[in-house]
């Protein structure tokens, strides 16, 4: 498989998207856990009301706001320490990480099916 | 455009790359379904089945029902806030 993407850049890119909406499709099924525990206080309902719904959009936009604050707040802790030592080499790593969401390809949200969430 | 002609032994041609393309998707597809619905189970049983009793209650089953809906409902909510924002930030970066 390692040969036949190498030789095939058709595939190569397919697999490097799958990759890309694998990622993108976990860190929304945590969201999806994490939020749930926060805001759905009763199931039981035929519909969500407002400040449920509220509440999970926020918890989303909490959590993004939080990870790039670490992130942040790390890599500037990082770069106090990096000249007395190179143990934060790896902060370096995180900070593209995180900031290689600004080279996703355009995601369509598609909202046709339940399961399907790009 | 012919790829198994041009391209060197051992190589897939269109077809076989485009069978092999939708496969490894609706493995993908298969595997995202079933931790949905494993995740789905967790969450419910945890809300609706409080003292679980010698058989599932119908107002058990109607908790589960509602329940299952309510979490799509909140899968959609998020995955959609989750790609707007990441839209965001994706203009914001350019």
């Amino acid at each position: 498989m390692e040969k036949l993407i190498e030789s095939d850049p058709e595939l190569a890119r397919f697999v490097a998207e799958m990759e890309q909406s694998s990622r993108m499709k976990k860190t929304a099924e945590k969201l999806t856990l994490e939020c749930w525990d926060l805001c759905v206080t009763n199931p039981n309902v035929s519909r969500f009301d407002g400040k449920t719904e509220s509440c999970l959009v926020n918890c989303v936009e909490r959590f993004i706001d939080s990870s790039t604050f670490i992130v942040k707040a790390f890599s500037s802790r990082a770069q106090q320490t990096l000249s007395s030592s190179s143990d934060f080499a790896d902060s370096e790593m995180i900070y593209d990480d995180k900031f290689s969401m600004s080279e996703l390809p355009k995601a369509e949200p598609e909202q046709k099916s339940s399961f399907k969430f790009w | 455009m012919d790829y198994s002609s041009s391209s060197p032994k051992g190589s897939l041609g269109p077809n076989e790359r485009a069978a092999l393309m939708s496969n490894i998707k609706q493995q993908l597809d298969v595997a995202h379904a079933q931790e949905l619905l494993q995740q789905v189970s967790e969450k419910c049983f945890k809300m609706c089945i409080q003292k679980p009793g010698s058989s599932l209650s119908s107002s058990e089953q109607k908790c589960l029902t509602y329940c299952m809906d309510r979490f799509f409902d909140a899968a959609n909510i998020v995955s959609k806030a989750y790609g707007q924002r990441l839209q965001k930030e994706l203009a914001n970066a350019r």
